[in-house]
């Protein structure tokens, strides 16, 4: 193989590594808002929040450089799939990322540090989502489609998860008008960690897309 | 699909050196077929055998079929004159003859004895979107053209011929980026009535003008399929190599 084609499948296995870095920030983004929330650490929401340009600054270079690719190599077949699968991949990590911004704002923006009821739903489904973000990053790597499809079952757990949340904070809402806000946003919240779950489906869809070029819907 | 052109079995030797592999393979009509693989894979000497340009070749033998509308055209009763009329070439290198553009057209169609020559001429022209650029110097000798406006001068002249089908022997390999999208977008044009089929190293240029494409490699037909799918997801892990440049 010529040295031009060598430097070109290196920069595709890059790509690989600079979205595995962004999943791997992304997933620790979460699990800091929902640890900050728990424990009411305002310092280490602002963590979070401060932290978040970073991701948006992976995700551009990613964008960035599949864009070069695009531009220079004119991608076929499994490399063209790859490039398109890790700009979709980007896309869902960067908005995750979004997200544990918006939980993190909830303790960040409440005044009153007390929890109005004992956070039992919140904490298993943010477990669950990283977990599940940590094996689709693995997929990933490993071009394996099977785990990927596998990553995605674990959204039904989530899912269930929320159902629940949301019945308790229903109940705090009717009940205890005066704690609107507070329920409110911990509403926001385990809406936002079910969303996390869809985005990861979404990055193991574009795994199996990546791997065996086949467009399934996994959630 | 309904195919203008299928080989069957179709064997070529060069000598001792088989070039061809028991191809089998259809042409569609009225789409464009790309064939594509590294040099000397055999893609040409397919492309030849469909209007036995081979035959003018010393030591080729060719074994098996080349059916045209079901007809093999390789059968002994078979006229090349005519078949060669019926299916027209485009080669690599613009080969105007050195005579006025005017007559570059109407020499096929003088030699078959065909009337109104000069309609058959600014007609031709003007399907080889070649007129509007030509149409105040048609006595000027045609090898004054640019390479682009002669290789569709080339073009004009293979479709004074009223051919059913146009193959493409690398037509763009000796052109710039312009006058290689104007040949392009000729060939779309031209799918409304004929049946294409384009040898091309440039994968970029299957991929966006032809419906189908063909990967040959050693002499074999590996992978034809749909151009999107071939592009996309091939089957064949050689021809996938060969597409992201894995090959070598």
């Amino acid at each position: 193989m010529s040295p031009v084609r060598e430097k070109y499948h290196r920069e595709l296995e890059e790509l690989v590594a600079l979205a595995e870095d962004l999943g791997k920030k992304a997933g620790l983004a979460v699990d800091k808002s929902v640890n900050a929330l728990i424990d009411w650490d305002t310092d280490l929401a602002k963590e979070v929040v401060n932290g978040d340009q970073v991701i948006d600054d992976i995700n551009q270079k990613l964008e960035n450089r599949c864009m070069k690719l695009l531009a220079l190599q004119q991608p076929m077949a499994k490399d063209l799939r790859m490039i398109i699968a890790l700009l979709k991949i980007g896309i869902d990590l960067e908005r995750i990322g979004d997200l544990a911004v918006d939980m993190a704002r909830v303790t960040i923006q409440c005044q009153e540090k007390t929890h109005i009821t004992k956070l039992e739903y919140i904490p298993r489904m943010a477990q669950i989502d990283i977990e599940m973000l940590g094996k689709a990053l693995d997929a990933m790597k490993n071009y394996d489609a099977d785990l990927a499809r596998q990553t995605t079952k674990w959204d039904y757990e989530v899912d269930g998860l929320y159902v629940k949340a949301r019945a308790k904070l229903m109940n705090i809402l009717v009940g205890k008008p005066k704690l609107t806000d507070h329920a409110g946003s911990l509403m926001m919240v385990n809406r936002h960690l079910e969303r996390i779950g869809d985005h990861i489906c979404n990055i193991c869809e574009a795994i199996v897309y990546m791997v065996e070029a086949k467009r399934e819907h996994l959630n | 699909m309904s195919y203008k052109i299928e080989s069957k079995n179709l064997n070529l030797w060069y000598g001792d050196k088989q070039a061809l592999k028991n191809i089998n393979m259809g042409i569609p009509e009225k789409k464009i077929t790309a064939l594509i693989g590294p040099s000397g894979c055999g893609k040409s000497t397919f492309i030849r055998c469909l209007n036995r340009m081979n035959d003018l070749v010393d030591k080729a033998m060719v074994e098996g079929e080349v059916l045209y509308e079901g007809t093999n055209i390789y059968s002994k009763d078979i006229d090349v004159v005519e078949i060669r009329k019926k299916i027209g070439m485009v080669f690599q290198k613009p080969n105007p003859f050195p005579m006025s553009i005017y007559d570059n057209i109407a020499y096929g169609p003088r030699i078959h004895g065909l009337k109104n020559v000069d309609k058959i001429v600014e007609r031709s022209l003007k399907d080889a979107a070649l007129w509007e650029e030509v149409q105040d110097r048609l006595d000027k000798p045609a090898l004054g053209l640019s390479g682009g406006q002669q290789q569709r001068l080339c073009i004009a002249r293979t479709l004074a011929m009223r051919p059913d089908v146009i193959l493409f022997d690398e037509p763009c390999s000796a052109l710039d980026p312009i006058s290689t999208a104007k040949i392009e977008s000729l060939m779309d044009q031209l799918k409304e009535m004929y049946t294409q089929v384009i040898v091309t190293h440039n994968m970029q240029q299957a991929a966006r003008v032809s419906d189908v494409t063909a990967f040959f490699l050693l002499g074999e037909l590996i992978e034809v399929g749909e151009t999107k799918n071939i592009f996309e997801k091939p089957k064949e892990k050689g021809t996938e190599d060969y597409i992201t440049g894995r090959f070598g």
